[in-house]
Formats: structure tokens, C-alpha cells, sequence
């Protein structure tokens, strides 16, 4: 049973946590993360559960990395407990802190649609349980489930769009600074 | 547990001092130790499993067929649980149709298979009686008029025997091959038992698999298994697909054009078309020489390797196109080398299988290789 304090029977050695943490847990918790997060918060309990099929559970250790940058991307995670630090690589082979992700949270939805390069890498900043949806499995469940999958996409498609459009503001305001600044080449 | 503090404190955002050195080598050795351990554990049981190897022939078979039709049937029952039909529902609604469809061959063709194989058996127990009757006698077909030296009785004893005998093996390969298929009935239940737990429950041996892998070799290896079995998966398909055209056309074609043991030699030109180059012709032969023997007819030979070379057209040109992966395509060259490698270690059979082993090695290496490029693998804990 894992621990009130969210510590994992086998969190020192990752290797045997991934093997055997999975008896200990009920799969309610995983479809209660899932129910937590925008991507998932429309479906029901049974569509959870389809998706609980789908999904692995890893543990990392504090220090270890989820994904480097420039790796081919397979899916997403979402944060069951812990944290993790989402940096870019600099080129004096350092690391610069863009976010930090803590329960609840996902990253790497983009690799979700194709196997583009990583855009930055991840990096578990404390013991961390992460779920993660890879894009095989989501396409067989497309396959199978068409209509659950095409919810999920819509959803997916709903954030990268509101993304999207905060990004676009952001842009417009930072255009609305330039041209209100005289600058004289 | 000295990890189990250090976590604690820092998920209560506390630094984490450096653990003092005496302690740090005890984890170390520690940590060795379990390694050592463990591989201790796994060569132990890796040399167990070898030798187990040989006993469990039987085994292993029933469960590489178990895989290979679940690889050609999950999608089918992929596509029926789409009608919003749940996936043990699908799979027995998929059984059902594979049931009725192998009801409705086997009722329509049993006569015709049944009379061939009762003329093949009654052919073995005739040769076994007295094996100086020969079936195939080539001095009737007067082939000294073209070729003169065929005249000559010695050869012509000589031809007819080599032809004879070779035939004869062959057919009896045939003969005892569907027998052996025919008397593992309980082995076909144990393999649709398995079939249907493997298309149930697939995703989570699937998933135990991949689970298992540590962290840093995670995404890789799914990735890796994600592309190994759609493509393999897709080429069991596409060589079934094609061995089962194939067969039925060569079994038309020879059907109408009276071959004796059409369905046997038919059959067995569609299984042979899986090795590329070499099967079709090996499957073209024990036509040519059944047909030219029954009629000694030259214009019927040409028949039986225009029907064969019209069936390879159709072949290349309207069904492998669409259903045979190239990506999974070896090089000439190798395919005759794993060919000859094949048959030394495992004669016809070897022949037969040594170009879908390679195949799925060639996959399986690529991907791997592909993995290793791009996944960072070393240094993974750095940061």
C-alpha cells in the first residue's frame, strides 16, 4: 500500500518500483489523476477507465530525467505526485529552468500528434510518480474507440488552441511595445 | 530507511545534505550487491531456460502460432469492436465468422480433397506393395523423336526413377504434413484458447513487457515494440494474405486444367510463394512434371507455366503491392544466402521459414539501431 505521505515502497530503485508498485494501487486514484487534468475533465468514469487501459505508470527517482531535449517525442505525461523541471539545454552545455510541473500538471502533449524532436527536457526534481499516454496506444485507441479518441483530440486540440491563442496575445502585446518604442536604427 | 528520509525532506522542500562517506560506500557496496545478485539470478536462469529449450519444442510451437494468428486477426476484431461491441463480444463474433467461413470451404471441397487424398494414399500403399511398379513410365511419351539419346532404356529407367523418387518425397512430405496437422487437433483448441486470451488480454502482457524496462530505455523500447510488431504484424498478414491468393488461383488454374492432386500441389504453391524468387518456381514445378507426366503433352506443360506466370503477374502487380511491407524487404543477395543458410540447418522447412525469420530479425535490428541513434542512453542521471 503506498503511504500516506505519497512515498513509494520501491522508490529508491526505479527499475523494481515500475515492476511491483502496480499491485499496490487501486485504479481509482489513476482515473481520479486522469479526472483532474483539462484533457480528461469531459469524460466519464467508464471512458476513464478505457483510458486507464491505455496508460503506464513510472516512478522516477529525484534527479532523473523523464526526456531529453531533441529525442524523438512518443506522448505525454501527467504529474501524479512529486514535481518535475521542464529545462533547456544551453549551449555551454547548462541548464536554464523554463517551468515546474507538480501534481496534476502535464507536459509533452505535442509528441502526442507526431514524433518531432523534443523541444526541452524534463527532469524529475523529486521521487515522482508520472503517468504517461504515448502515441501508439492513442492510436489504437482511435482504432478501437473512435469516438473516445476523437473526444481526447478534441480536448487536445481545445488546450493547443487556447495555447495558441494566449501566445497570439502575448505576440500582439509584445508588437504593441516594439511600435510604441522609437527606436532609431 | 535512509532514502525514504531523504525523500521526505525533499518533499518538504528541505536541502539534502551529501550522505558521510562511510555511509556512501555501504550503499555502494550494497547497491553492488543486489546487482551482483541479480545477475547471479538471471545467468542461473537463463541456463536453466536453454536447457529447457529442447523439452519445450512443443510449447514454444503452439505459442509462435498462437502469435502469429493473433497478429492476423487483431485487427479484424479491432474493426468489429469500432460498432461499439466490446472486445470479448468482437472476439467471439470473429471466431464465429472464421467458423462458419472454414464450414463452408471445408463442405464445398471435401469432395475433391478427399478423393485426391484418398488417390495419394492409395499411390503410397501401391509403392509400398511393390515398389518395381512404376506410376511414371517416360518411354510412353516418345520424347526420342526430339531427343534422340532418351531412347536409350537405361536412361530412360535412370530419368524415370530420379523424377519418380523426388516426386514421390515431395508428395509425401504433402501427405504427411496434413496428416500431422489433421492429428494435432488438440493442439489447434489449445491455440485458439491461446489466440483468444492473446486478443483479450494482449495490451497487458503488452504493457507488463514495457513496464519492466527502467526509466532511461522506457521510451525507446516502446517506441522500438510499437514499430517491431505493427511491422511484423503487417507482413505476417501481407505473406498470408498472398500465400492464401496464391494457393487458391494456383488450385483453380490447376483444377481446370486437370492436374492430378491439383488442391495438394496448389496448396503447396501458395506457401512456397512466401520464399521470394526460389517459391514460385518451386511451387510451379510439381505441376509441370505432374501435368507432363499424366498427359505427356508439351502444350500442357506450356498451359500449367502460363497459368503459374499469370497467377505470379497478378501477384506482383494487383495484391503484394497493397499488402506486403517494403520496408520489411531483404536483398536478393541475402535472401539466397539466409535461403542455403535455411535449408542446411533445417532442410524444407528451414527453406521455408528462413526468409520470414530474417525478415523479422531485419526489422527488429533496424528499429533497435534506430532507437540507439536517436535516444540519449548514457548520461541519463547527469543533471
Amino acid at each position: 500500500m503506498p503511504a500516506d505521505n505519497g512515498q513509494f515502497p520501491f522508490s529508491t530503485d526505479s527499475f523494481w518500483g515500475n515492476i511491483f508498485s502496480r499491485k499496490s494501487r487501486s485504479l481509482d486514484d489513476i482515473t481520479y489523476t486522469l479526472s483532474k487534468s483539462v484533457l480528461f475533465a469531459s469524460m466519464n468514469k467508464a471512458e476513464l477507465q478505457e483510458f486507464e487501459k491505455i496508460i503506464h505508470r513510472r516512478t522516477f527517482k529525484a534527479n532523473e530525467a523523464v526526456f531529453w531535449e531533441g529525442e524523438p517525442g512518443v506522448g505525454m505525461y501527467i504529474v501524479k505526485s512529486g514535481s518535475v523541471g521542464i529545462y533547456n539545454i544551453t549551449p555551454d552545455h547548462g541548464k536554464k529552468e523554463i517551468a515546474v510541473l507538480k501534481s496534476g500538471e502535464f507536459f509533452g502533449e505535442l509528441a502526442l500528434l507526431d514524433d518531432s524532436p523534443r523541444s526541452a527536457t524534463c527532469i524529475s526534481k523529486e521521487n515522482s510518480e508520472i503517468i504517461g499516454l504515448f502515441r501508439p496506444d492513442l492510436f489504437g485507441l482511435l482504432e478501437r474507440k473512435p469516438r473516445l479518441g476523437n473526444k481526447f483530440l478534441f480536448q487536445l486540440a481545445t488546450v493547443i488552441g487556447e495555447r495558441l491563442r494566449e501566445k497570439n496575445r502575448e505576440l500582439y502585446a509584445y508588437k504593441s511595445k516594439l511600435d510604441s518604442t522609437e527606436i532609431i536604427v | 530507511m535512509p532514502d525514504t528520509t531523504q525523500a521526505t525532506k525533499a518533499r518538504a522542500g528541505e536541502s539534502q545534505p551529501l550522505p558521510a562517506t562511510g555511509k556512501y560506500l555501504v550503499q555502494l557496496s550494497d547497491d553492488f550487491f543486489f546487482k551482483f545478485l541479480r545477475m547471479i539470478v538471471a545467468l542461473v536462469a537463463l541456463f536453466y531456460v536453454v536447457q529447457l529449450l529442447p523439452k519445450l519444442s512443443g510449447v514454444l510451437t503452439t505459442l509462435v502460432a498462437a502469435i502469429l494468428i493473433t497478429a492476423v486477426l487483431d485487427p479484424i476484431v479491432s474493426l468489429v469492436e469500432r460498432s461499439n461491441i466490446n472486445r470479448i463480444s468482437a472476439i467471439i463474433l470473429v471466431y464465429l465468422l472464421i467458423f462458419l467461413g472454414l464450414s463452408v470451404v471445408v463442405r464445398t471441397s471435401w469432395p475433391l480433397i478427399s478423393k485426391q487424398f484418398t488417390s495419394l494414399a492409395h499411390y503410397f500403399e501401391s509403392m509400398e506393395a511393390d515398389p518395381s511398379v512404376s506410376a511414371f513410365d517416360i518411354s510412353r511419351f516418345n520424347l526420342g523423336k526430339s531427343i534422340p539419346f532418351l531412347n536409350l532404356p537405361s536412361v530412360q529407367e535412370k530419368i524415370t526413377s530420379n523424377i519418380e523418387s523426388s516426386l514421390t518425397e515431395f508428395l509425401r512430405i504433402l501427405f504427411d504434413g496434413v496428416i500431422t496437422v489433421l492429428s494435432s487437433v488438440p493442439y489447434l483448441i489449445i491455440i485458439a484458447f491461446a489466440v483468444f486470451f492473446f486478443l483479450k488480454d494482449g495490451w497487458k502482457i503488452k504493457r507488463a513487457l514495457i513496464q519492466s524496462m527502467p526509466n532511461r530505455y522506457f521510451e525507446m523500447s516502446l517506441i522500438i515494440l510499437d514499430k517491431t510488431t505493427t511491422q511484423l504484424s503487417r507482413y505476417i498478414r501481407g505473406q498470408l494474405i498472398v500465400s492464401l491468393a496464391v494457393g487458391s488461383l494456383s488450385i483453380i488454374a490447376l483444377t481446370l486444367l486437370g492436374v492430378r492432386y491439383s488442391v495438394i500441389i496448389g496448396a503447396v504453391a501458395g506457401i512456397a510463394n512466401m520464399i521470394p524468387y526460389f517459391g514460385p518456381i518451386a511451387g510451379a514445378i510439381p505441376a509441370i512434371i505432374m501435368g507432363f507426366m499424366d498427359t505427356g503433352s508439351f502444350a500442357m506443360v506450356m498451359a500449367i507455366a502460363g497459368a503459374f506466370a499469370a497467377i505470379q503477374l497478378t501477384e506482383n502487380v494487383l495484391i503484394s503491392p497493397y499488402v506486403v511491407a517494403r520496408s520489411v524487404e531483404l536483398h536478393p543477395l541475402l535472401i539466397i544466402i539466409v535461403i542455403l543458410i535455411g535449408q542446411a540447418l533445417m532442410g524444407i522447412w528451414g527453406m521455408l521459414l528462413a526468409v520470414p525469420v530474417a525478415s523479422i530479425l531485419k526489422v527488429i535490428i533496424s528499429e533497435i539501431r534506430w532507437g540507439i541513434l536517436n535516444y540519449r542512453l548514457k548520461d541519463k542521471e547527469l543533471l
